[in-house]
């Protein structure tokens, strides 16, 4: 009889503690009709380039109710790999009934995680975003190919990062959201070429002026679908 | 009752004893700074520290399987690359500069002669994927050492996770490192009281404060600040130093002030090892007036000092010998785990 009851309360307990947490997914799309990012591996009539390889640094997820901040992530940085669809949708946990107008995050590292010596997860050294020759982390990475590019076979690299001033890279996106448990996040890679003079900018793989210069376009490419 | 929570209360005290006997501290000397290395996110245990030792020694994480850490920080030359200018490593390529010796590591913020890494834990990444010192990536070194029959249990005993991943392979090398602690020369035990300088020791010790602390600061003998030394731009290598991380004019030609503790190991000296013997560098110091940069305070126009008076300051800095610290057997290839049957 009392293991019953014990049992009937934990269960009870652990209902209770369920619907303590409100679960929001954040999803990373590349174009808004739902077919994902295959498309940049291929060049067409209305893209002029082709990507292989586009992965970024999420961190510092904050949710706020008009001015007021009502939750930040716990997990400080995610690494969105566009051709990996799982890591495209993060999941961020905040109490029940907390409810939000804005969110903000950063895209890169900040300066005290890279000072901060090994880490693990999303930020290990192995998962190719981490400058080996100099520390620091790249906060933005996107290689592949464009028509207008004069390098061999049209190449471009942009390894987008650096912590230390004057080279800090690092950006801040804040975007008006619905208060729904799905935020749908749209990449417009056109604008990031928009932005760029690919015949003369085509390799950049260390923190210094063109980085940052770079990264202050990173913004402009995200948008609430 | 009272006998379940007696139990459960030992067993819960067992547990944590055996966390806490895996503890290990660093020895500081009482006139050493504070550490600079946060050991909080990196907890030293016997398990780590020896794993970072095979690590060190084991040519695994070169492409080919022929360069270690070990093979340009050579634990009897204090960690060193002697009997050559340039360190050399894959393919027989050779490199821009000398490699450092290791040591009192956990006082330093920033590694590399140019700075370029901020992090000790951080620092092998550069060897490991330098195409000309070890040629690897430390995702293909963590593949390889997943498939070896070696690592795996290793790292599970360090770690109590057999999955192998780059933070506990950096962590681990980092382990071992910060235990190459040298505070056991002449001039440790002078300062602890244990012996006293001979006169002439106390005569170089004089000329040392006088000219030579302001850079290489007791008791580690460097500020592990970067300083411009005079030295002429070699032709070939055109080495800037500093400014070629920082890309900052005011940071040219600043490299790492190296410290001056077991230098007879340590042989050559500078940046690129232009100076086979010490004598060449007190002349180095002798003649710097005519390339001192403006700006820079801390070298004075040129450091005069008579044919005594370099006798007498050579005879102080070899006090900074440890010869404890480069036969510590605790530091050496570990036969006992790299030349098991694995």
């Amino acid at each position: 009889m009392r293991l019953t009851l014990s049992l009937l309360i934990l269960s009870l307990g652990s209902v209770l503690l369920a619907q303590q947490n409100r679960v929001c997914t954040l999803n990373f799309k590349t174009n808004d009709d739902g077919t994902g990012s295959t498309h940049m591996k291929k060049r067409s009539a209305e893209t002029p380039y082709t990507i292989h390889t586009f992965q970024f640094y999420v961190s510092n997820i904050q949710l706020f109710n008009e001015s007021e901040l009502v939750h930040t992530c716990e997990k400080t940085a995610f690494l969105v790999d566009v051709f990996d669809s799982e890591s495209l949708s993060l999941i961020i946990e905040m109490p029940y009934r907390t409810s939000y107008t804005h969110i903000k995050f950063n895209i890169g590292v900040d300066s005290v995680t890279n000072v901060s010596g090994a880490l693990g997860n999303d930020l290990d050294p192995t998962k190719g975003m981490y400058w080996t020759w100099q520390s620091g982390y790249i906060n933005f990475k996107i290689e592949g190919s464009h028509v207008n590019c004069p390098s061999r076979n049209n190449q471009f690299q942009f390894h987008l990062g650096g912590y230390r001033h004057p080279f800090n890279a690092l950006q801040t996106v804040q975007l008006s959201v619905k208060n729904s448990d799905v935020i749908n996040i749209g990449i417009l890679l056109d604008a990031f070429f928009d932005h760029i003079d690919i015949r003369s900018t085509h390799h950049v793989m260390s923190p210094t002026n063109i980085s940052v210069q770079l990264s202050n376009q990173l913004p402009k490419l995200f948008t609430v679908l | 009752m009272k006998l379940k929570s007696t139990i459960i209360l030992i067993s819960i005290s067992i547990y944590f004893m055996g966390f806490f006997t895996d503890d290990v501290k660093l020895h500081r000397p009482v006139y050493f700074p504070d550490f600079k290395y946060d050991f909080n996110k990196n907890p030293l245990s016997e398990g780590k520290i020896a794993l970072g030792r095979a690590l060190f020694y084991d040519p695994i994480l070169s492409r080919d399987g022929t360069i270690s850490c070990a093979s340009c920080h050579s634990p009897f030359n204090a960690f060193a690359h002697t009997d050559h200018d340039l360190s050399h490593g894959f393919n027989d390529s050779i490199g821009t500069r000398n490699a450092p010796a290791l040591f009192n590591l956990a006082w330093q913020n920033h590694f590399m002669w140019d700075g370029a890494i901020n992090h000790l834990d951080m620092q092998a990444l550069a060897p490991i994927s330098h195409p000309g010192e070890m040629g690897e990536s430390i995702s293909n070194v963590v593949y390889k050492l997943q498939h070896t029959t070696l690592y795996p249990p290793l790292f599970y005993e360090a770690f109590c996770d057999s999955v192998i991943t780059g933070e506990f392979l950096l962590k681990a090398l980092s382990q071992f490192q910060l235990t190459l602690i040298s505070a056991n020369s002449k001039y440790d035990k002078m300062k602890r009281g244990e012996i006293e300088f001979s006169e002439q020791e106390i005569k170089g010790y004089n000329l040392f404060k006088q000219n030579c602390n302001s850079c290489h600061a007791e008791p580690l003998f460097s500020t592990y600040d970067f300083a411009f030394n005079n030295l002429p731009v070699d032709p070939v290598l055109r080495d800037f130093g500093r400014s070629m991380i920082t890309h900052q004019a005011v940071d040219s030609l600043l490299f790492k002030i190296p410290s001056l503790r077991n230098l007879q190991y340590t042989y050559p000296y500078m940046h690129d090892g232009r100076f086979d013997h010490l004598n060449q560098v007190l002349a180095h110091y002798e003649n710097t007036v005519v390339l001192q940069k403006a700006g820079d305070k801390r070298i004075p126009k040129s450091i005069h000092l008579s044919s005594i008076d370099k006798i007498d300051l050579s005879t102080f800095l070899l006090t900074l010998n440890d010869d404890d610290f480069v036969l510590n057997k605790k530091h050496q290839f570990p036969r006992d785990i790299l030349l098991s049957n694995n």
